[in-house]
Parts: C-alpha cells; sequence; structure tokens
C-alpha cells in the first residue's frame, strides 16, 4: 500500500486512456483519448517532439570581479555571492532570456571545478504546449565566468579615486611606532573606511573616499598618540554657476619623534617647568602624551604634545644604541614609585667582561626586577659623544653638569634565540601594499637595498615582539591571538631550546585571543 | 483515394478549395501545382473552377456546397458569380446569401443530404441552406465548437470530427447525421479537420504535413478505398457493386 | 376510490381559493402540523440527471446529452433538435448558462407570457425580431440576461419562520402524503387566530363563478362594489401598478366548450415616472437628504417627477377610496421610507392607514411593480399549492414530534406555588446571585446567601425558560455542568439539594456532570449521606465511595500520570539526544565531502566582514563585543577541560 503511496504520480490521462481511446496518435498511431490528449499526440510523441525549452540560451557569460569577488547583476549593480549559493543561482537565471516565458519548477547547480570557470546548472521549467496540456523539462546551462573588474574595485587601482588622504610620518629610523599604530588600527578597526594604504618614506598614507573618513582617522591617531595635524586641500574643479567645488584633502599628522626608552635631553628651561625635573631623562611611555622618568630620582614628568610642539626636542640616543651591561651589585635604595624601584648598582660592560675591570656605578629604577648576574641594557654615556645642543646645554650648566651618570640602564635584557620560532602567541598585520609592490618589481630576486630593507624591518618587528613580551601596560592596549601551531611537531624539536629562555618573560595564555579564523566551534 | 497537396506552402487545403461530388473549386494560386493535384484525380470525372470569392483565395472557407447546390457569400462580386455559373454543370444551383456569418464554410458542414450548421444563423440562411443543397439543416456544436464547417469533414460515406470530441457526442451527431463518424486530426494534429482537408465520395485531399496515421484513418472512415470515381448522383458505389455481382452471375 | 381519482383529477387543475370544488372542501381537515418538511417544488428536480440519462445514451445512444431528452428514433432525434428546447440549450450552453431540461423549459416560455405587458414595456428592447418561432427563443434568451441580474436582488422567503406564510390542510379523500397549502395572508387577523375553525372560514369564503358577460360595454371603471374583492398594489423605483380585482372569478367560455376561469379585474393602473438615479440607485430624495440638494438638471427632473408621482397616486388613490374601503384585503408593497409616505403618509383624504388591520404585505418575493406582475401575485396568492411529500420524512418527523410530546413533563418534587409577582422578582434576583457564586465556586458565600435568605434547598432558577436555565434548572445541575465539585458536595451534604432533580431534557445533575471529580463528588455524598436519604437510582448515582477511597484512587491516577510524563519525557529526550548524534555525524559527513564548488572558500574574517557590511559602526561593534564574549567562555571551556 505505501509503495503505491509513493509511486510518482503519472501524467493525467495515460491511466484512462484504453478504454475511452477515441483518435490515433497522429504521429505514431497509438489510441488515444482525443478528448485529454494534447494536439492529437500521445504522451510518448509529445514528449519526443515537443521542446518547450526552445528559446531559453543554453550557454551565458557570468562576470565576477577578481579582487572582490562580487558578481555583476547587469545592467551596473554587483552582488555578493558565494559559490554554488541561492544568491549566485538567482543571478544565474536572470541571466537567461526567455525563461520568464516558462515555469521555473527546479534549478541547481552541477558541481565544476572552479578553475574551469565555468558553471553549470540544471534547470526543470513547465510549460503548456498545447491547450490543456504541460509538459516538464529538464535541461543545463552552462555559465562562463568572465571576469570584470568592478567599479569599487577600479577606483581603489586608479588615482585620483580618493578625495582624502591622511599621510602619517615619524621621522625615526626604526618603524617600532608604526607597528605599534599598525595594532592599535587593527584593534580598532579604524582602517575600514580606507580605500588604499600606502607606505612611505617615515610612514604610511591613508587614502579615504570622503573626508568625514578621513577626518575620524585623524581623529583617532590624535587620541592614540602624540601628534600634530595640519590640513590642506587642493582645488579640483569649480562649477562657476553654482559654486560647486571639489577638493581633495590632505591631512600631514606627524608623530612625536620621541619613542620608549629613548634618552631624551630636555632644554633646561622646558626641564624647570616640568616640576624641575632633570633635563637628562629616559621616556618610559609614549601615550597620548610622552611620559618621562628621570632615573636618578625616580621624578616622572609628561610632556603633553602641545608643550612639545612649543619647544620640541629631539632624543638623544635610541633603542638602537643600547649596550649590554652585567649587573656586579646592586642595592635598593627603598625609594619607590609605581613598578619603578630605585637602586644603586654596579655595572659592567658585557662586551668589556674578561678584558678589563672597569665597572661603573649608577642608579636605575629598575630596582625591582634586576638582580646580580643579570644582564641589562643601558645607554653608555661616558663612552659617548653626543651632538645635541640640548645635552650641551646640561654639561655646561652648573646645576646639572655633574649629575650625568655613567650609564643610564633602561631595561633587562633576556638571553633570547634570535628569533624565536615558536612563540604561543602572534599578533595580525595588516596587508601592506608596498610588500607586493617590491615583489612585482623586483620579478623575484630581491636587490640588495630590498633585502636590508626587509632585514630591519623583521628586526623591528622582532623588537616590537620583544617589547610587547615584556611590557604589561603595552599589551593591554593590544590584541594578541594565539598562535596558529601545527601541535606534536614542534614540540621535540624545541626540547633544547626551550631550556635556555627559562625566565623570558611568557604571556600567559589567558590574554590571548582567539582568532576567528581557527575558532571551530565543532571541534572535537 | 486520399491525396496530399500543399496550396503555396499552406497545409490547409480546404481553404482554398471546395471539393463535392460533382464539381470542385481551386482558388487561383500562383502556381498550378495545387490544381494539377485535383486535376490529375478527376480530370474526366467533374468540373474542376479556377476561382475565386469576393476578390479572395480563400474559397474554401466562404463557400459551402454539395452535389446539387453551391452557397456563395453576399461579398462575391458579380462577375464572381458570373464565372461560376459558366464553369460549373447546370444541375448546380448556385445562390449568393445575405448573411452576417459570410465565412460560409466555416459555419456550415455537409454532405448531399444533411447540413449541420452554426446555432447562430438567421433563419432564412436555414431555408436557403434546406432548398438549395437540399438537405435537412440542424443547428449543432461540435465538440463544443460552433464553426461546424472548421472542425468537421463530411462525406456522403463519413465525415471526421475534432480529435476532442467525445465519444458521445460522437455517437450523437453520427446518430443526426447516419454517416459513420470518427474523432481524428490532419495536418499532423491539426483540429481543423475542416479546413485542414477537402473529401468527396471518392477523392480526399488533405495537406502535406498529414501523417500515415491520419491519412490511413482518413481513408478508412471515408472509404475511400471501395469508391470507383464517378460517385456522382445514382452512380454509387452501390451501382457498382451491383452491376459486377450481376455479371459475375452470368 | 372513485372519488378519491376524481379529486386527484381535479388537482391536475390549479385550485382557487375562493372557488374550492364542493368535493374537495367537504374532506379539507387542517394538518396536525403546519410545517411540511418539504417546500412544494412544483416538479421534483430530477436527482442527478446526469447518471441516469447517461447510461441509456451510451446503451443506444437515443438521447440528446444536452437536453436529457430521450428518443426512440432518428426521426425523433431529428425533430427534437430542430425544436426550440434544442437550440435554447445550444445557445445557452454556449453562454455559459445552465441548460433547461424539457419541463423547466416549457415553464420558462410559460412565464415569458406574462411578463410582457405594463410598464415595463417602456424600456423594451429596441429591436422586435423576426418572426416565427424565434421570437419565443430570443425572448426568452433575451430575458434570461435580464433576470440573471434581478434574482441576485430578490429576496427569497423566510423559511421555517415561526408563523409560517403557509396553512397546510389535508384531506380524506386524497393519499395522506398529499397536503394542500394556502396563503396565511387570505385570512383574516381573526380567522388566523383561530386555527381550529380554519376550514370553516375557508368555506365562508367560497364563491360563485361569474359568466362573463356577453356584452363589454361595462366599463371597469365602474366595478360592482357589492363583489367581495381586494386592493393589491405596488410601488418601487418610480415604478407604481395598482389593481382592484375581483374575488370572484370570471368564467371565459373557450372554443371547443372548455370553460377557463379568469381573476377578474375590476380596475388597474400603472404609473411610471423616472425618479431613482440612473447606476448610483436609490431615489433622488434619498439622496438630497444623505447628501444634501444635487442642482443637476437630472436630479431636478426627479425631484419633480417623484413628487408628480406622489400626487398621481393619492389621485387614483382617491379616486378608489370607496372600493378601497370596501375591499376584503389590502396587499401593498412599499419597501423604503419614500414609498411608505407616498401611501401611509399624513395628508388630507388619506386612503390608506398603516394600522389598517386588512394590510397585508405579499409573502413571497415579488418583482417590478407592473399588471402583470400584480396579476401573478394574484394567482400565486389564490392558487391552492399541492404539495407530495415523502412519507416516510413524514413519518420520522410526526414521530419525533409525538416523542417530544409523550416525553412526561419534567416532575418536579416541589409543588409549583402560583407565585406573585414580588416573588419571582426575588426569585430572579437570588437566580443571578447564586449562579454567580457557583460558577466562581464560591462555597462558603453560597452556603451562607441560601441560609440567610432561607432559600429552600429545592430552588430552581428563574426564568424557566431561558436557554441556560433550560439545561440546568437547580444549582446542583450548574455546579454539575460546571465541574465544580467542590460546590457539588456543599449542595448535596449541607445545603441537601436533591440530586434526583431532572432538567428539562430529563437528566440529573450527576448525568451532566463533566468530569471524574465531579461525579466522584456525587458518589462521596452518597456514601456521606447514607443511601436512604435520596433515590440514588433515581438519580443515576453509581455506588457510594468513600472520601479516602476516592482520593485515593484519585492519587494513585495522578502518579500513574506522572510516570506516563516523566517517561514520555525520558523517551523525548533520548530521542532527541539520538538525532543530536546522528545530525552531528551526518554533519561531518557532509562537511568531509559535501563542499563542492568550495574551494574558494572565504576565511572566517573575510565572512565577518561581509556580515558586517553595511552596519553602522555601533551595531558593529556589538557584534565584535558579542564575539569576543563568545571566544572568552570558549576559551575558559577549553581550559577547564584540559
Amino acid at each position: 500500500m505505501s509503495m503505491d503511496l509513493d509511486a510518482p504520480v503519472p501524467m493525467s490521462g495515460q491511466q484512462q486512456a484504453q478504454p475511452t481511446a477515441t483518435i490515433l496518435c497522429c504521429n505514431c498511431g497509438a489510441p488515444i483519448d482525443g478528448t485529454t490528449a494534447a494536439g492529437a499526440l500521445c504522451q510518448d510523441c509529445v514528449k519526443l517532439t515537443v521542446d518547450v525549452s526552445q528559446g531559453i540560451q543554453r550557454e551565458a557569460t557570468l562576470h565576477t570581479c577578481r579582487d572582490c569577488e562580487r558578481w555583476l547583476q547587469p545592467p551596473n549593480s554587483w552582488l555578493v555571492a558565494s559559490p554554488e549559493s541561492k544568491e549566485l543561482l538567482a543571478i544565474c537565471l536572470r541571466r537567461l532570456r526567455g525563461l520568464s516565458k516558462v515555469r521555473i519548477i527546479d534549478a541547481s547547480f552541477i558541481w565544476t571545478e572552479p578553475h574551469s570557470r565555468r558553471i553549470k546548472v540544471k534547470i526543470t521549467i513547465q510549460q503548456e504546449a498545447f491547450q490543456g496540456t504541460i509538459i516538464q523539462q529538464t535541461f543545463e546551462v552552462e555559465y562562463v565566468v568572465a571576469s570584470q573588474q568592478c567599479p569599487d574595485c577600479m577606483k581603489s587601482f586608479t588615482h585620483h579615486t580618493f578625495r582624502a588622504i591622511v599621510q602619517v610620518r615619524q621621522k625615526v629610523p626604526h618603524k617600532r611606532t608604526f607597528l605599534y599604530l599598525e595594532q592599535l588600527i587593527l584593534k580598532n578597526g579604524a582602517h575600514r573606511d580606507t580605500v588604499n594604504i600606502k607606505e612611505a618614506k617615515d610612514g604610511l598614507d591613508f587614502y579615504f573616499s570622503q573626508r568625514n573618513h578621513a577626518e575620524k582617522m585623524v581623529d583617532f591617531l590624535s587620541s592614540v598618540v602624540p601628534c600634530k595635524t595640519k590640513k590642506s586641500q587642493e582645488l579640483i574643479s569649480m562649477d562657476v554657476h553654482t559654486s560647486d567645488k571639489s577638493y581633495k584633502f590632505t591631512f600631514a599628522t606627524e608623530i612625536l619623534p620621541i619613542c620608549k626608552d629613548d634618552l631624551v635631553a630636555l632644554p633646561i628651561k622646558l626641564a624647570r617647568q616640568l616640576g624641575n625635573i632633570s633635563p637628562l631623562t629616559l621616556c618610559h611611555r609614549v601615550g597620548t602624551a610622552v611620559n618621562l622618568i628621570d632615573p636618578q630620582t625616580l621624578q616622572t614628568a609628561e610632556v603633553p604634545t602641545g608643550t612639545y610642539w612649543r619647544s620640541p626636542f629631539k632624543n638623544l640616543a635610541d633603542v638602537t644604541e643600547l649596550k649590554e651591561f652585567i649587573i656586579m651589585d646592586i642595592e635598593p635604595v627603598g625609594q619607590s614609585n609605581g613598578r619603578f624601584h630605585l637602586a644603586e648598582a654596579t655595572v659592567a660592560r658585557a662586551a668589556d667582561l674578561g678584558s678589563n675591570d672597569i665597572t661603573y656605578f649608577t642608579r636605575t629604577h629598575l630596582g625591582g626586577i634586576l638582580h646580580v648576574g643579570d644582564s641589562v641594557l643601558g645607554y653608555h654615556l661616558t663612552g659617548t659623544v653626543f651632538n645635541d645642543d640640548n645635552y650641551e646645554a646640561i654639561e655646561a650648566s652648573n646645576q646639572y653638569g655633574s649629575t650625568i651618570p655613567d650609564v643610564v640602564l633602561v631595561k633587562k635584557h633576556y638571553a633570547r634565540k634570535k628569533k624565536p620560532k615558536n612563540r604561543a602567541w602572534r599578533l595580525k598585520r595588516m596587508a601592506a601594499e608596498h610588500e607586493e609592490e617590491a615583489l612585482a618589481g623586483s620579478g623575484g630576486q630581491q636587490t640588495r637595498r630590498q633585502e636590508q630593507e626587509q632585514e630591519r624591518l623583521e628586526a623591528d618587528f622582532e623588537m616590537f615582539l620583544r617589547d610587547v613580551e615584556e611590557d604589561q601596560d603595552l599589551r593591554h592596549t593590544l590584541d594578541l591571538y594565539k598562535a596558529r601551531r601545527k601541535p606534536e611537531q614542534d614540540d621535540e624539536m624545541d626540547e633544547d631550546s626551550d631550556s635556555g629562555d627559562d625566565e623570558v618573560p611568557k604571556i600567559n595564555m589567558d590574554e590571548l585571543l582567539d582568532d576567528f579564523d581557527e575558532l571551530n566551534m565543532d571541534e572535537k | 483515394m486520399a491525396v496530399r497537396a500543399q496550396f503555396e506552402n499552406s497545409n490547409e487545403v480546404g481553404v482554398f478549395s471546395r471539393l463535392t461530388n460533382s464539381y470542385a473549386l481551386v482558388a487561383v494560386g500562383a502556381s498550378e501545382n495545387f490544381y494539377s493535384v485535383f486535376e490529375s484525380e478527376l480530370q474526366d470525372v467533374i468540373p474542376i473552377c479556377h476561382a475565386t470569392i469576393a476578390g479572395t483565395r480563400i474559397i474554401g472557407r466562404l463557400t459551402v456546397g454539395n452535389r446539387k447546390g453551391l452557397l456563395v457569400p453576399t461579398t462575391t462580386t458579380d462577375q464572381e458569380l458570373q464565372h461560376l455559373r459558366n464553369t460549373l454543370p447546370d444541375s448546380v444551383k448556385i445562390q449568393r446569401i445575405e448573411e452576417r456569418l459570410s465565412a460560409l464554410g466555416n459555419v456550415i458542414c455537409c454532405n448531399d443530404h444533411v447540413a449541420l450548421v452554426h446555432p447562430d444563423l438567421e433563419r432564412e440562411t436555414e431555408e436557403i441552406i434546406a432548398d438549395v443543397l437540399g438537405v435537412e439543416v440542424f443547428r449543432q456544436t461540435v465538440a463544443d465548437n460552433v464553426l461546424t464547417g472548421s472542425y468537421m469533414a463530411l462525406s456522403n460515406q463519413g465525415g471526421i470530427v475534432h480529435p476532442k470530441t467525445s465519444i458521445r457526442d460522437q455517437d450523437e451527431l453520427s446518430s443526426l447525421l447516419q454517416v459513420p463518424l470518427v474523432a481524428g486530426s490532419v495536418n499532423r494534429g491539426s483540429p481543423v479537420v475542416g479546413a485542414g482537408m477537402v473529401v468527396n465520395d471518392w477523392l480526399a485531399v488533405t495537406g502535406l504535413d498529414t501523417t500515415a496515421t491520419e491519412l490511413s484513418v482518413v481513408e478508412s472512415v471515408f472509404r475511400l478505398g471501395e469508391m470507383a470515381p464517378g460517385g456522382g448522383p445514382g452512380a454509387g458505389a452501390g451501382a457498382v457493386n451491383k452491376e459486377s455481382i450481376v455479371e459475375s452471375f452470368y | 376510490m372513485v372519488e378519491s381519482a376524481r379529486i386527484e383529477e381535479l388537482l391536475k387543475r390549479p385550485l382557487y381559493v375562493y372557488d374550492l370544488p364542493p368535493e374537495l372542501l367537504a374532506t379539507l381537515a387542517p394538518k396536525t402540523t403546519n410545517q411540511v418538511p418539504a417546500e412544494p417544488d412544483s416538479e421534483p428536480t430530477p436527482e442527478d440527471p446526469e447518471s441516469t440519462v447517461q447510461e441509456l445514451a451510451i446503451a443506444n445512444s437515443t438521447s440528446c446529452s444536452l437536453c436529457k431528452v430521450p428518443y426512440q428514433n432518428v426521426q425523433e432525434q431529428r425533430s427534437h433538435v430542430r425544436s426550440d428546447h434544442h437550440r435554447y440549450n445550444l445557445k445557452a450552453q454556449l453562454r455559459g448558462n445552465a441548460t433547461l431540461d424539457e419541463v423547466q423549459f416549457s415553464k420558462a416560455v410559460g412565464e415569458l407570457d406574462e411578463s410582457i405587458s405594463g410598464s415595463e414595456s417602456s424600456e423594451s428592447e429596441d429591436e422586435e425580431t423576426d418572426a416565427g418561432a424565434d421570437t419565443t427563443l430570443t425572448a426568452l434568451l433575451k430575458k434570461q440576461a435580464k433576470l440573471s441580474q434581478t434574482n441576485e436582488e430578490a429576496t427569497t422567503v423566510k423559511r421555517g419562520s415561526p408563523k409560517h406564510p403557509v396553512f397546510w390542510l389535508s384531506s380524506s379523500s386524497l393519499p395522506s402524503n398529499k397536503s394542500l397549502g394556502i396563503y396565511r395572508a387570505i385570512f383574516s387577523n381573526v380567522e388566523q387566530d383561530e386555527l381550529g375553525h380554519l376550514v370553516d372560514s375557508l368555506r365562508r369564503k367560497q364563491l360563485a363563478a361569474v359568466n362573463v358577460r356577453t356584452d363589454n360595454a361595462s366599463s371597469p371603471q365602474a366595478p360592482n362594489t357589492s363583489n367581495p374583492h381586494m386592493f393589491m398594489c405596488m410601488i418601487g423605483g418610480g415604478h407604481f401598478a395598482a389593481m382592484l380585482v375581483s374575488l370572484a372569478p370570471e368564467i371565459h367560455r373557450k372554443q371547443g366548450g372548455v370553460e377557463e376561469r379568469q381573476a377578474r379585474v375590476i380596475a388597474h393602473k400603472t404609473f411610471h415616472r423616472y425618479t431613482t438615479r440612473r447606476k448610483q440607485g436609490g431615489s433622488q430624495s434619498a439622496s438630497d437628504a444623505s447628501r444634501g440638494a444635487a442642482h443637476s438638471a437630472g436630479s431636478s427632473l426627479r425631484r419633480y417627477n417623484e413628487a408628480e408621482l406622489e400626487k398621481d397616486i393619492r389621485e387614483l388613490l382617491a379616486d378608489w377610496r370607496k372600493e378601497i374601503d370596501t375591499a376584503e384585503l389590502l396587499f401593498i408593497r412599499a419597501a423604503g421610507k419614500t414609498n411608505r409616505r407616498i401611501l401611509f403618509g399624513q395628508y388630507d383624504g388619506q386612503v390608506l392607514r398603516s394600522n389598517d388591520p386588512r394590510l397585508r404585505g405579499f409573502p413571497f418575493s415579488t418583482r417590478r411593480a407592473t399588471q402583470a406582475e400584480l396579476m401573478r401575485c394574484f394567482k400565486e396568492l389564490t392558487r391552492v399549492k399541492v404539495s407530495e411529500v415523502d412519507e416516510a420524512a413524514l413519518a420520522a418527523a410526526e414521530a419525533k414530534k409525538r416523542e417530544e410530546v409523550s416525553k412526561p413533563p419534567t416532575p418536579r418534587p416541589q409543588p409549583q406555588k402560583p407565585k406573585m409577582s414580588k416573588e419571582e422578582e426575588a426569585a430572579l434576583l437570588h437566580t443571578t446571585q447564586i449562579q454567580a457564586m457557583i460558577r466562581r465556586s464560591k462555597v462558603p458565600a453560597l452556603m451562607s446567601y441560601l441560609s440567610n435568605n432561607s432559600i429552600s434547598s429545592s430552588f430552581t432558577f428563574q426564568p424557566t425558560d431561558s436557554p441556560q436555565n433550560f439545561r440546568c434548572p437547580t444549582p446542583l445541575h450548574l455546579a454539575a455542568n460546571l465541574n465544580s465539585s467542590a460546590v457539588v458536595t456543599a449542595l448535596l451534604t449541607r445545603a441537601g439539594s436533591d440530586p434526583t432533580a431532572v432538567n428539562s431534557e430529563g437528566k440529573t445533575p450527576f448525568e451532566i456532570a463533566g468530569d471524574r471529580a465531579t461525579r466522584d463528588a456525587f458518589r462521596v455524598a452518597r456514601h456521606e449521606l447514607g443511601g436512604s436519604k435520596w433515590d440514588w437510582n433515581a438519580a443515576k448515582v453509581p455506588s457510594a465511595v468513600s472520601k479516602s477511597d476516592a482520593e485515593s484512587r484519585a492519587e494513585r491516577e495522578r502518579k500513574t500520570a506522572e510516570d506516563e510524563e516523566t517517561n514520555r519525557r525520558k523517551a523525548g529526550m533520548d530521542r532527541l539526544k539520538r538525532e543530536d548524534v546522528e545530525r552531528a555525524t551526518q554533519q561531518k559527513f557532509t562537511k568531509s565531502g559535501g563542499r563542492t564548488l568550495g574551494a574558494v572558500e572565504k576565511t572566517a574574517a573575510e565572512k565577518r566582514d561581509e556580515e558586517t557590511r553595511g552596519m553602522t559602526p555601533e551595531m558593529r561593534m556589538r557584534l565584535e563585543r558579542e564575539r569576543r564574549a563568545r571566544a572568552a567562555e570558549e576559551r575558559f571551556r577549553r581550559m577547564q577541560g584540559h
């Protein structure tokens, strides 16, 4: 019984063809019921002779944009449709002329290799062939996928399609600030509206299609880094009748060239204003303002952006000039300011060990983390000649000339491998354009300069990563993700290397985010 | 005998010709092919007339006739009428009818004894049909179509009706007309059997598209194989057969 | 037997109420019931004509499938095909109308003869079609085209209304399934009241037919007023038709000596004026009243015509005043305010009064006010209707009726005291109070109310004939019906209500109790009160149960129900779990092999970008936050898992 129910329903007229046959099929002569037959044809002949899909294209072309993977919906809209989705099916069906005259019963994709650039769709249609006879037919349509750049992509690839540009510059030889900025931008999604991002000398250019997007970017920048912005506009065209003008806007944003761990010699006058701090200070943090600390007294000072630009000063020395020292002796003084603890230390240059016994006595703010035998990075002032007016002024001044220490310790140095391969965490990067361009330009063979550039960049990034590892405050402002790693493989390999850097600061797993690319809920 | 023909690429031979037991009308065509089909079958038997009606060639749809007479619509010109009178035998009465439904061939279907007409035909017309053609006139429909002349082909031997005619209607019509009827099609499934073919008692001409099946149906229902040509008045199959039987007795 | 056959013969001719054959009149008796189950359909509608005739046709093709007309041979068939009937059906079929069988067709042709007269001719069709038999056919078809519109407007007589418009009489000389019907409106108000003397009054009404005078010189405008006569008029849509018709028929002698009775019209008059608004409908005065006076030419024309029509009618009525005053009955159709005002409005020399006892409406639907329509109505009113009723159905109905009658009137144990109106009022008040309390299951309040007002245990609700009290005449009935077991227990045990009381359907409270708990309450009460207090068997209460028994049983049932519920829930959970697993495996399966064209699969970030496209930054932020939270949760979960 149930078999009967499930059996496909035969087309009408077939069941009672035998008893009430009144005419002969004009094609094959089979006796059929004339009152229900279509055009005096029997069922089989109708199927054989009538093609209801006549006039419907069997081949068509679909246009897709290679860059944004959107599909052209003629005349000029571009739709997002994933492969084999119903949106794509709708686009496919709309491409066929003549399909509106028939009734579509079913349509589905037939699988094709994506690289074949073909899409096949199976369509089932119904159409009234003769009066009162509906014929169902199934056929395949093949679409050729042609690529065509969509206007949006075209714009982003063409010059003068932007309306506003934000030029961010920092006149320092390294890229750490920008790496940090990149992370901040990623975290806050400030780059969403950009049409394009380009690397320029000493900085980045952000292109926007609208002025307010650029202004938003500028506001964002001024809220995270100390910078000053200058706005300028260029007249592109003007309608003399209506005085409608179109401008191109440029926001030149210069980030203050003081970075963390830089040694700064303040103008004495400014130092007096900043709570009479000793003018030779260390920058320990860069937020929206520059935070300075006098390692001798733990006195801190904050230089707001406006104040800085009124009397700009340069850094005396930056991280590239740090030398490694070994703590010979250290004794806390007892004074402390936040996480800084003042201590008196006797250090010797690591390079000098074994060659001479020169030691230096200095006061340091790192009393809390330094122990005897630790290696530490610091500026070696005695052996250095600085070409800086402010420094000379300090040396010349009666008050401060004698307080210049031999060594200024900056941060603890952890013995690490050159390039630790398996960090448990990682940072996201913005896809920078310059890399592609560089690769494309060289045609695979990198020039010497480019290689150097590349190496420097990697070194900068590595340094930035170390900073992130060591500085908790910094870490809090960033999004850290768990590294994608191949679980077992690494363990044996790293057996020896792990033993070496026990005390290297590690980031707690709790602080890390799961990357959503990796996050699969149905993971076993 | 049933033959296939085409009038200038059209299969609707019933539109362009009218065939009865005593004459045949053929439309004036650009080529003589169509005419020659009739000529080869009928040359010495009955007169074949080249004709136009009201200047048109769709003479099969505008006229109706049988052995005894011919009816033409009111649009027929005097000249055409005169030509017909000259060509057709004197025994054939020709009459011009004033009728709103002027495509007489579409609304009237007749053989030598009965006629089925459109239900809305005027009463005078009905009387004229009865008088001129010497038939009994019935207002009927064929498969719910009022155009009896279009959807029915009728001879004294039998008739074909629209393929969608039900058995019951066939029985009723058959009993009314007293000839065997079948439902069928011509010209590869065309239901307009009246316009798709012409038939008399011994010859049927159908469109070139007519399939073998259709042709065999036509031949069997009109009994075209059994009949000798010239089955005019009193010279039907029965007469011929009787003679041969009488011959075989001696 | 011979006589009955004769009467049968009589019935074949139309019977005139005022001139019934004496032999029939003698045997007439009113029917026991005035309701006749089947309305008198003049012809039996062929039941499923398709099937019966079709079989015949298939067998030997001797019937017309269109007209359902059988024939023996070709001649008959041919003559049928030539007939008007067949041709009418052909055209009707082509137009999509219903085809008529022979009887219907002849009837339709018959009606055609009547309807071409009166003021209807004012808008008669422009062309007179060709002569001969065609005229009937074309006229019929035309008429049908018109009728199809008017039929929708006509209201049908309300059937089975309490006052049936027709009195049914039976005759001993007729077969029992035949009955004769006479319109109620024919009788005067007094006669209508005394049904028993209906036949006597009918006999009194008989009049001798008048032989028509050979000389037609006497004008109809000078009628013989001594004759009993009636006045009929219709007014509507600018048409007016009035007629004075004598009740005594006149006999025309036709050729061949056949007598034919005809209604004798003393005087008649029709008017038509253009008053209704074309295509909008409604009279001009009504339109003016609702929308303010219009100033079109047409409106002023109609206003004038309305006034004229009113004047004409009133003049006519004044002319006929004498006859109208002496008329036996006045049949008037005047729908709408304006039309009634014309006839009955206050004016000098008013003829018709709306409170006249002779005034009647037509007890059937009528058409446009024309002379022909008046004539038709007169015939319809005065013709005795003959109905054949299926004997079995009648018997069944009768039996049912008898059953209802024979059922003993609800035995009330308490004597039905004749109550004073004041007491009745009090009872009504108590009824509403008690019913409200029982509805809300307020047991203590109910008990105190009963005792405070010293309401007897056998109190019945007032009024007894309301539909609710019909089913639940006592508080106990109501409580049982509402399934409030607490109230039932209280009423039985404390108020001492009588469980044997029956409602109008003859049911005891126990029988109308809806659920187990309520029924148990009865049985517990039986247990507590003891078997002797009431006749429990009469109350239909089964054997007693103690309260504890009932409770324990209830407990048991509750428990099993609970068990079942837990089982069901468990099974459901199992099933869900199983399905989950299945789905998971299936998903895995499809995931491994399913993704087909997905080589260009998007990364999650891209997907997310796609999702957030077109969202406001706030929404994005919210989405992002949500995501973070989800990720954090997932992280915790995994850490706890490790």
